[in-house]
This record gives structure tokens, C-alpha cells and sequence, in this order.
């Protein structure tokens, strides 16, 4: 079934429509969810939360085609509520302790799950270099997949800040990636 | 692509491996049962437009002038109007506007201000003459004949204004028009002014005005009250009591109306004190003559209301005979007086001469004779009875055509003011 029509059905008020909507996705709502809250539990609650709050304001989006990246915004924004109602930096330790156990327990398929690890572990320190900013919009786009007007409305900032916090945060990435060679 | 790219793409390969646990659907398929929709109810298109029309209305009329109105008082018309209306501008509840709107022959009008109600609106205005020269005394700068708006097509009712004021070089008045709807942002004053060459020029000024401004009505009381009288019926249909008048409405279908136009036994008590009526007008539309009567603001606080019909006009079948030939000239038909002043025999008939109270009208007047009975043929008003000082009863001429050796009049029946003293408390609510 097409994605507007379960969307207009969804905003009619049917809940299988909508839950329909969200399966059709969920892994890429699960990675979003993971990307902020790195934890399994965390991340499934705030898929509760955000399935709530799209069926409770699904009747004001506009363009049934916007779904997803409006829906996005929505789980983003349940993220970093939570995040900040735990009032909980996710340090690169703790991320890496808890990703350490939950990437190796999501990726049953990956051939050679250590080194991919290594390579996780390598760019979420780098990120640790640059702004939240420019790593937010860095995983946003390189990790899933998401357009810069996508990015620019989870973050709630103009397209032109999303494309200046990527290639700046990148333009450091590329400095500090030089630097860790050189050590 | 450099090896920052490479290393975020291989991490993008890695988190594409992750899979949303498997009870994921059923975590979100729990938390969605407790979900209610805030979708408003779908609404038709109609209805749609509507509400956003309102909405605009709304929100551009709040907008639009409430500052520039509020609080503050008309200057310069502190005896002007009612006892009620003088009080009403002191407490500064008038709207000022303030425009000037340049007349022909070198004369401003400056529109000062409004104090509007449900049930007239009152406009305070000045003419000056910004060059100083005096303003001719017999000229007529300002003569309004209405207001127009946004469902608004007011007549103009009265107008007051001084003398001159600043050595002969301005007036100041009031108008006052039927009340104007509360949806009219603006209002067009319509006026004719006579011009110094001897012509005329039609005006049409326009001035915002705002209906949030307006004074709350004190009291709107339906009445349906219905009297029988002796040829008709009347009723009382509702008062409407605001901060600067009263009116009372009603209507009466009477076929002797005619013979004796008033309303002046109309009266309003407001805690046992008669309120002395202003204007008063009817106008009949299918038989029916509907009125409505003006009486300045009710005082306060307000404890008992009345509406009286003390007198209106009644008819009575009297089939009195008046002697011609007795010496005894003055009469009395059911209680109204009628006086024979003159009988006179012409060769073209007999003319009688009587004088009556001007609230009496006698009908069916036949000339009795010593053989027959002849119908009036017409009749004349002599005289109101106002001139040369003396109140005397007016005079009417009654010929007869025909008629020879007068004994007597024969009237059949009067119309006469009668006492009818209806009397409807009118409720007053909280």
C-alpha cells in the first residue's frame, strides 16, 4: 500500500495505518533513535513517545509526502527531551561500554564484527573533536542517509547552518584525522 | 572521497546493520492504544470560511483603532445633549476622533468625536474657519441628513448647536442618528452644506469608527404586551434602555387612529417619576402602524419601571341630539365639550358653527329639520383657537346643503382621547 494513502488514513484516525507506517521504517527510526540515546531501552522509549506524538498531531501535517522527515523530527526532538530530562551526556566511555555491547548484539550479520567496531569506536572519537552541532548534522547526513532540508528541520535551523556545520565539522574532522596519523 | 568520508561510510554500513528489536511493534502498537487524536472534527468547507472570516474580523478589528479612542473625553462639549450624554463624555466613554475635513467656502468641519449605543449615535462636531474670518450667521455649513457603513444606514434624528463661539468664528453642535450597526469599521457622515454663491453641495465625509467602543445597553426588555381597544388593538413590543436612551417599541392597528394622531399618553415611570418623552414616530406597514417612542437615559439605580397607556384614542356610540333652538349653547357628549356658536340659514342651505375640544371628533353629524333629516354635507376648520392670545376651542363650519328651519344636530358617535390606564411593570432583570 503507497505510503500517502496510509498517511491519509492515518489522519482520518486509523492507529494500524499509522503503526503500518512506522514498521514500514523502523530500522532507520531504531538507528536514529540509537544515534541519540545509544541505548536500546532508551531508544524504544523514545519510539513510544514519538508514535504518540505523531498520532496526536498527525492531522497537522500538511503534505502526506512529508511524513518521514516530519516524523523524524518528531523522534529528534523526543530524543533530545529525554536526553535532557536525564539531564545525561553521552560520554564517548559510556557510549562506547554500552554501543560495545549493543552493536555486537545488532550485528549478527557482519562478517567481522571486531574491526568494525574498531572503525565505530575511531570516528565517534573523532566526533568527540568537533561541536554537537556539526556531529549531529555529520551523523545526520553520513550515517542516515537524511537530505539537508531533512537535517535542517530536525534541527530546527536554515539549510545554509546545516550545510556550513557539515563542511565545517568535516573541514575538522579531516585535521583531526590528519593529526591522529601523524601521532 | 577522503578518509573521513570513507570512515563515516563505513560506519553509515555498520549502523545499516542494525535491526529495531523485534518487539518493537508491539511496544509501539501498546503505546499507541492509550493515544487519543486531537483532530478537530472535520468540518465543512463552509463552515471553514466562515470561522476564518470571523477571524479576520476579529483580528483586524481589535487592531484597528481601539487605541487612539479609549478613555478620553470629547473636549469642548461639556453642555451639549442630555443630562445622561454630558455625564457619559465626562467619564471620557465617547470616542474622539478628531478630523478636520476641509468645506467649500474656506470652512472646516472637524468631526470631534462619537458616543455610540444600541440606540443612537451622538456626533460631536465643530465649525471653524481656519482663516479667522466670522462665519456668516445665516448660513447653513452643516445640515446631516444621515450615516451610512457596513450595515449601516442611519437617519439623522436632532441636532443642537451653539452660538458662535471664538468672536463669531466657530460653532460647535451634536448630531444625533439612529444607532449604527456594530459591524461598521468606518462610517460615512452624509450632510448638505449651503454655499456663501447661493447653491447647495452634497458631503460624504468618511471617519473610522470603532463598535468595540460603544456603550453596553442597561437593559433590552421584550414586552408583547396587547391591549384591546375600543377600535383596534395595541401592543407594547420591547424597551431598550442604554447609557444615553430609552426607547420603547410598539405597534397598534386602529382604525380611528387617524381622527386623533398622538402618543402622548405613552408614559414611562422609572422609580414612580414620570420621564418626559422625546421624540416619537410611526410608520405603517401592512395596517399595522408600528411606533417607537425616545426617552432621555433611565436614572440609576433603577428600582421600578412602568409603562403606562394613559390615553389613546377611543370611540363611543353617543347618538346624541343637540338642540338648535334651546338657549342653551354649551353641550356635553360623554363627557366632551361642544359648544353651537352660530346657526345660520343661506339660501344654499343651513351652516352651524360649533367649537370643540380638539380631542374630540364627532361623527355622523346629521341636521335635524322640522321634516327631515339631512346628512353634513362638508365641513371647515375655522380657526385653530390659538390666535389673538385666547385659548378658545377651535371652530368648525358645518354645512348642510339643502337644508331649511334647523331644530337640531344629531351625532352619531366620537372619537375622543380616551382613558384607557394600561399599566405593564416592566421587569427589570440583573
Amino acid at each position: 500500500m503507497n505510503v500517502v494513502r496510509l498517511v491519509k488514513k492515518a489522519k482520518r484516525g486509523n492507529k494500524e495505518a499509522l503503526l503500518q507506517l512506522i514498521m514500514l521504517e523502523q530500522d532507520v527510526y531504531f538507528r536514529l533513535a540509537m544515534t541519540y540515546m545509544g541505548n536500546t531501552h532508551d531508544a524504544m522509549d523514545v519510539m513510544d513517545d514519538m508514535i504518540v506524538k505523531v498520532y496526536e498531531k498527525i492531522h497537522q501535517l500538511h503534505s502526506e509526502e512529508a511524513f518521514y522527515s516530519w516524523s523524524k523530527t518528531i523522534l529528534v526532538n523526543s530524543c533530545k527531551s529525554l536526553l535532557h530530562k536525564q539531564k545525561r551526556i553521552v560520554l564517548v566511555e559510556d557510549f562506547q561500554a554500552i554501543e560495545t555491547i549493543e552493536i555486537a548484539e545488532s550485528l549478527t550479520r557482519t562478517s567481522d564484527p571486531y574491526s568494525n567496531r574498531d572503525q565505530h569506536m575511531d570516528i565517534q572519537a573523532l566526533l568527540l573533536h568537533i561541536s554537537d552541532h556539526q556531529k549531529e548534522a555529520i551523523q545526520l547526513k553520513y550515517l542516515h542517509d537524511l537530505n539537508y532540508q531533512t537535517i535542517a528541520a530536525i534541527t530546527q535551523v536554515s539549510i545554509g547552518t546545516v550545510k556550513s556545520r557539515v563542511s565545517e565539522g568535516l573541514k575538522k574532522l579531516r585535521l583531526f584525522a590528519r593529526g591522529d596519523e601523524h601521532e | 572521497m577522503n578518509e573521513v568520508e570513507e570512515k563515516l561510510a563505513e560506519q553509515k554500513k555498520i549502523i545499516d546493520t542494525m535491526k529495531a528489536p523485534e518487539e518493537l511493534e508491539s511496544r509501539l502498537r501498546h503505546a499507541l492504544q492509550g493515544a487519543h487524536s486531537r483532530r478537530v472534527p472535520c468540518i465543512p468547507t463552509l463552515w471553514k470560511i466562515a470561522a476564518v472570516l470571523m477571524l479576520v474580523v476579529v483580528i483586524t478589528g481589535n487592531n484597528y483603532n481601539a487605541f487612539a479612542y479609549y478613555g478620553r473625553q470629547i473636549l469642548g462639549f461639556t453642555n451639549y445633549g442630555s443630562d445622561a450624554l454630558q455625564q457619559l463624555n465626562e467619564q471620557g466613554l465617547g470616542q474622539t476622533i478628531e478630523q478636520t475635513y476641509p468645506l467649500e467656502d474656506g470652512i472646516d468641519l472637524v468631526i470631534n468625536g462619537v458616543i455610540s449605543d444600541a440606540n443612537q449615535l451622538t456626533l460631536y462636531y465643530t465649525i471653524h474657519n481656519p482663516k479667522g474670518v466670522k462665519i456668516p450667521i445665516h448660513n447653513s455649513f452643516y445640515l446631516p441628513t444621515r450615516i451610512s457603513g457596513f450595515l449601516t444606514d442611519s437617519k439623522f434624528i436632532s441636532g443642537e448647536s451653539s452660538d458662535y463661539y471664538n468672536g463669531q468664528k466657530e460653532i460647535k453642535g451634536i448630531t444625533q442618528f439612529d444607532s449604527v450597526s456594530p459591524f461598521s469599521k468606518e462610517l460615512s457622515l452624509h450632510f448638505y452644506q449651503d454655499l456663501m454663491n447661493g447653491g447647495r453641495k452634497e458631503w460624504d465625509i468618511s471617519f473610522p469608527y470603532n463598535p468595540n467602543q460603544a456603550l453596553r445597553s442597561v437593559m433590552e426588555q421584550y414586552l408583547n404586551k396587547t391591549f384591546v381597544l375600543d377600535k383596534g388593538t395595541f401592543t407594547f413590543d420591547s424597551i431598550s434602555a442604554t447609557p444615553t436612551l430609552t426607547v420603547v417599541k410598539g405597534n397598534f392597528k386602529v382604525e380611528n387612529f387617524d381622527k386623533i394622531s398622538t402618543l402622548a399618553g405613552i408614559e414611562l415611570k422609572a422609580n414612580g417619576k414620570v420621564i418626559k418623552s422625546g421624540s416619537s414616530n410611526t410608520h405603517l406597514s401592512n395596517d399595522v402602524n408600528e411606533f417607537n417612542i425616545s426617552f432621555p437615559a433611565l436614572p440609576t439605580p433603577l428600582k421600578t419601571l412602568t409603562l403606562e397607556l394613559k390615553t389613546f384614542v377611543g370611540n363611543q356610540v353617543v347618538n346624541q341630539n343637540i338642540s338648535l333652538q334651546s338657549a342653551k349653547k354649551i353641550f356635553n357628549v360623554h363627557g366632551q365639550k361642544l359648544v353651537v356658536k352660530q346657526v345660520s340659514t343661506t339660501p344654499e342651505g343651513v351652516e352651524v358653527v360649533i367649537a370643540d375640544d380638539e380631542k374630540v371628533v364627532f361623527n355622523g353629524i346629521s341636521l335635524v329639520t322640522q321634516t327631515d333629516i339631512i346628512p353634513l354635507t362638508e365641513f371647515k376648520q375655522k380657526n385653530t383657537g390659538q390666535e389673538e392670545g385666547k385659548n378658545q376651542l377651535p371652530q368648525t363650519l358645518l354645512f348642510f346643503k339643502g337644508a331649511t328651519m334647523p331644530e337640531s344636530l344629531q351625532i352619531k358617535d366620537i372619537d375622543y382621547l380616551k382613558n384607557y390606564n394600561e399599566v405593564i411593570e416592566v421587569p427589570l432583570g440583573k
